[in-house]
C-alpha cells in the first residue's frame, strides 16, 4: 500500500495583519502546514500503519516556503517516510487548476501509488477542488469530503463515506484513487519527541517535473481588504460579582 | 453582466432557479443541466434555451461529467455556474479539468467592469477578497447561496435527456439522511455562540439554559462541531460555515480567529466572554468580559 498525502505550506493565517491603508502585510509572515492537511496526513499515517504500507508527502510551493529545514522537519515528524517537493517561484499562489495539473504530473513520477489523499481545503485559498481536479487529470476515480475510509487487504478498493449537506453517502471506489478527506475525519496528533528526532534523517526529494505548464485561464485583478465594522470595545477584567453585574447591565440594555 | 453562453448546473433545483434568476436577460443562450429526479423536472421553469436532464439513482452525478463536458465544448466559449454544495463543486471541479479552465469556488459577488465580469471570493480565512476575471474561452464558477434574488423565469424552450457517455468507476452503495435538528441561524435575532472554551459536552446544558433565558439560538465554532461533534456541522459559524447577522451575539469561550469572525462580524452587537485577555475576540466586540465562563454564565442565567 503506497499512499501519497498532498500537503500545502501556507502563510500562518493568524499572523497576517492589515495595515492602515487596508493592505495585507504578508511578506514576512512565517510558513506553516495548511491546517486541514494535518488531518489528511494523520489519515495517511493511520492507514499506512494498519495496512503495513508507506505514506509519503507531496507538496508544491515556492522556494521561500519550502526550502526551510524547519517546515520540512515539521512535515516529516507527522508520519511520512519521505517528503517530495515541487518547487517553483510563486507556486503557492497558483490557481487551483494549475496546482492540480502539476500535482498530477508529480504523482505520475512515482513508481507505485495506490492512494492519493488531499485535505478538505487549503488554508489560504480554500478552493476545495484541487483533489478532484488532480484526480480528473490523472483519469483516476476520485471523491471528496470523505469522513470514513476502509481499504480492503489487497488494496484494490476503498469503501468511503462522504458527507453531504443533509446526508451521508457510501461509495465503493477502486484504487488507485484520489480521496479528499473532510476535516471531521480524524484529529491530527501531536508529534512525539522520537518522531521529531527521526524527522531530520528522513529523505527530502526535489521532484523535477519538466512539465509543460497549463495556459493561464484566470487573472487576479486585485486583493482587497473589506472594511471592518467599528466596535465599542468596552472590555472589563474579572469574573467577580461586580464585573458580572456590569455585563448584566449591558445585556439588559441590549435585550429590550 | 453579459455572457454569450451560460450553463447552470446543479443537483439542487433551488440553486438552478436562483442562478438562472441572476442570469436572465444577461446571456444570449441559457443552458441548464439538472442532475436529479425526473419528478422535480416540472418545477424547473427556468426560462432556459436548453434544459438537459441527467437522472440520478442508477447513476451518480460523476457519471455525467464526460457527457456534460461534450455539451459545453459544443460552444466555443461559455461560463459554467453551479452551487457551492459538495456535489456541484465536485462536478464543476471535474469539468474544469476536462476543459482545462480554472474554477472559482464560493464566489460572493459578481461585478461588471466594462465588458468583463469580475468575480470576488474570500481568501486568507476571510481577511481579504480576491477579484478575478477569466482570460480563457471557458470559465467555471460556484456561487455562494443567496447571491441572486429569485424572479419568475418562464418555460424552457427545449428539454433533453442526458445520456451517460462514460460511467465513473465509483459505485454508489447507500445514502443515510443526517438525523439532526436544523436551526435557522440566519433568521435568529439573538445567538449564543459557543467555542472550545467549553470543557465538556454536558456543559452545553449551561449554554442551552442561557439561550432559552434570552430567547436565543445556539451556534458554535467549527471545532466544536467538527472535532468534538457536540453540535451539528450546520450549526457552526464562520467563513466556511454559516454567516449570521443577529441583533445580539454572545460568544462564550470563542477565541475569535479570523475564520470565525468572518461569519459573525455583521452582527449588530457582539459580546465576548473569554478568560484570556489577549484573545483576538476582544478586538472585535462591543462588550467583553475577561473571565471564566463557568463563573459568568450561571450568574447570567440566574439574574437575567
Ligand atoms: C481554511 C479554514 C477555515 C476555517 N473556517 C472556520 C469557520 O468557518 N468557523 C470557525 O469557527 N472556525 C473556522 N476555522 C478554524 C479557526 O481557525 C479556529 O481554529 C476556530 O475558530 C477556533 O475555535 P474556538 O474559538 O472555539 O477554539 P479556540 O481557538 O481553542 O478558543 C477557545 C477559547 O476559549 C477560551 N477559554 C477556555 N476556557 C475558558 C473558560 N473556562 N472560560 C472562558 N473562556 C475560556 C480560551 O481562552 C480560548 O480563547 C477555519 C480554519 C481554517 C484553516
Ligand atoms: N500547493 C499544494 N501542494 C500540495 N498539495 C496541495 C497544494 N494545493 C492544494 N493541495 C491539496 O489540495 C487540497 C485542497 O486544496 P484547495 O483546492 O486549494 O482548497 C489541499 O488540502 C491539499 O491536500
Amino acid at each position: 500500500m503506497d499512499i501519497i498525502t498532498c500537503c500545502k505550506v501556507v502563510r500562518d493565517d493568524e499572523l497576517i495583519k492589515v495595515n492602515d491603508k487596508q493592505e495585507l502585510i504578508i511578506d514576512e509572515v512565517p510558513w506553516k502546514i495548511s491546517a486541514y492537511d494535518l488531518n489528511a496526513i494523520e489519515v495517511g499515517k493511520k492507514l499506512a500503519e494498519k495496512l503495513e504500507g508507506k505514506m509519503q508527502v507531496l507538496t508544491l510551493g515556492s522556494p521561500e516556503a519550502l526550502n526551510g529545514t524547519k517546515i520540512q522537519k515539521d512535515i516529516l515528524s507527522r508520519g511520512p517516510a519521505e517528503l517530495n517537493m515541487v518547487v517553483g517561484e510563486g507556486y503557492e499562489q497558483l490557481d487551483s487548476i494549475s496546482t492540480a495539473w502539476y500535482l498530477a504530473q508529480a504523482i505520475t513520477t512515482f513508481e507505485n501509488v495506490d492512494l492519493v489523499l488531499c485535505g478538505v481545503g487549503s488554508g489560504d485559498f480554500y478552493n476545495q477542488t484541487v483533489g478532484t481536479q488532480m484526480g480528473t487529470f490523472l483519469n483516476w476515480p476520485n471523491i471528496d469530503n470523505v469522513v470514513e475510509i476502509e481499504i480492503d487487504e489487497s488494496a484494490s478498493k476503498a469503501i468511503v463515506k462522504r458527507a453531504l449537506e443533509d446526508s451521508t453517502e457510501t461509495y465503493e471506489i477502486p484504487l488507485p484513487a484520489v480521496i479528499t478527506v473532510s476535516s471531521e475525519i480524524i484529529e491530527p496528533s501531536v508529534p512525539t519527541m522520537k518522531e521529531i528526532m527521526r524527522a531530520g534523517r528522513k529523505p527530502v526529494n526535489l521532484l523535477d517535473l519538466n512539465a509543460e505548464s497549463l495556459e493561464q485561464t484566470t487573472e487576479v485583478i486585485e486583493i482587497v481588504v473589506p472594511d471592518q465594522t467599528d466596535r465599542r470595545k468596552e472590555i472589563i477584567e474579572g469574573d467577580g460579582e461586580e464585573e458580572i453585574d456590569q455585563l448584566i447591565e449591558f445585556l439588559k440594555k441590549e435585550l429590550v | 453582466m453579459k455572457t454569450d453562453v451560460a450553463y447552470v448546473l446543479s443537483v439542487d433545483k433551488d440553486v438552478i432557479l436562483e442562478i438562472c434568476s441572476g442570469l436572465k436577460d444577461k446571456t444570449d443562450k441559457l443552458n441548464v443541466v439538472y442532475l436529479g429526479s425526473e419528478e422535480e423536472l416540472s418545477q424547473l421553469k427556468c426560462g432556459a434555451n436548453n434544459l438537459y436532464f441527467g437522472e440520478l439513482g442508477e447513476y451518480i452525478a460523476e457519471d455525467y461529467v464526460t457527457a456534460i463536458a461534450q455539451k459545453i465544448k459544443g460552444d466555443d466559449s461559455a461560463l459554467v455556474f453551479g452551487g457551492n454544495n459538495v456535489k456541484d463543486r465536485a462536478v464543476l471541479a471535474a469539468l474544469s479539468a476536462l476543459l482545462k479552465s480554472n474554477l472559482l469556488t464560493n464566489v460572493s459577488s459578481i461585478e461588471k467592469d466594462g465588458e468583463e465580469l469580475v468575480f470576488s471570493r474570500v481568501v486568507y480565512g476571510g481577511l481579504a477578497e480576491q477579484k478575478t476575471k477569466f482570460v480563457s474561452n471557458y470559465g467555471l464558477v460556484t456561487t455562494s447561496p443567496g447571491l441572486f434574488e429569485l424572479i419568475d423565469l418562464g418555460d424552457n424552450d427545449n428539454i433533453e435527456k442526458l445520456e451517460v457517455a462514460e460511467k465513473s468507476a465509483i459505485k454508489f452503495i447507500e445514502k443515510a439522511e443526517k438525523q439532526e435538528k436544523t436551526v435557522n441561524l440566519v433568521a435568529a435575532e439573538r445567538i449564543v455562540d459557543v467555542g472550545r472554551g467549553l470543557s465538556a459536552e454536558e456543559d452545553l446544558g449551561l449554554i442551552n439554559e442561557l439561550a432559552a433565558k434570552i430567547d436565543a439560538a445556539v451556534a458554535c465554532s467549527r471545532p466544536v462541531a467538527e472535532n468534538d461533534k457536540w453540535l451539528p456541522v450546520s450549526n457552526y459559524l464562520g467563513i466556511t460555515g454559516t454567516t449570521v447577522k443577529p441583533e445580539l451575539i454572545i460568544t462564550v469561550g470563542v477565541s475569535g480567529q479570523v475564520q470565525h469572525m468572518g461569519g459573525i462580524n455583521k452582527s449588530k452587537t457582539i459580546v465576548a466572554i473569554n478568560k484570556d485577555a489577549n484573545a483576538p475576540i476582544f478586538e472585535h466586540c462591543d462588550f467583553g468580559i475577561v473571565g471564566d465562563l463557568y463563573k459568568i454564565v450561571p450568574k447570567l442565567i440566574e439574574k437575567l
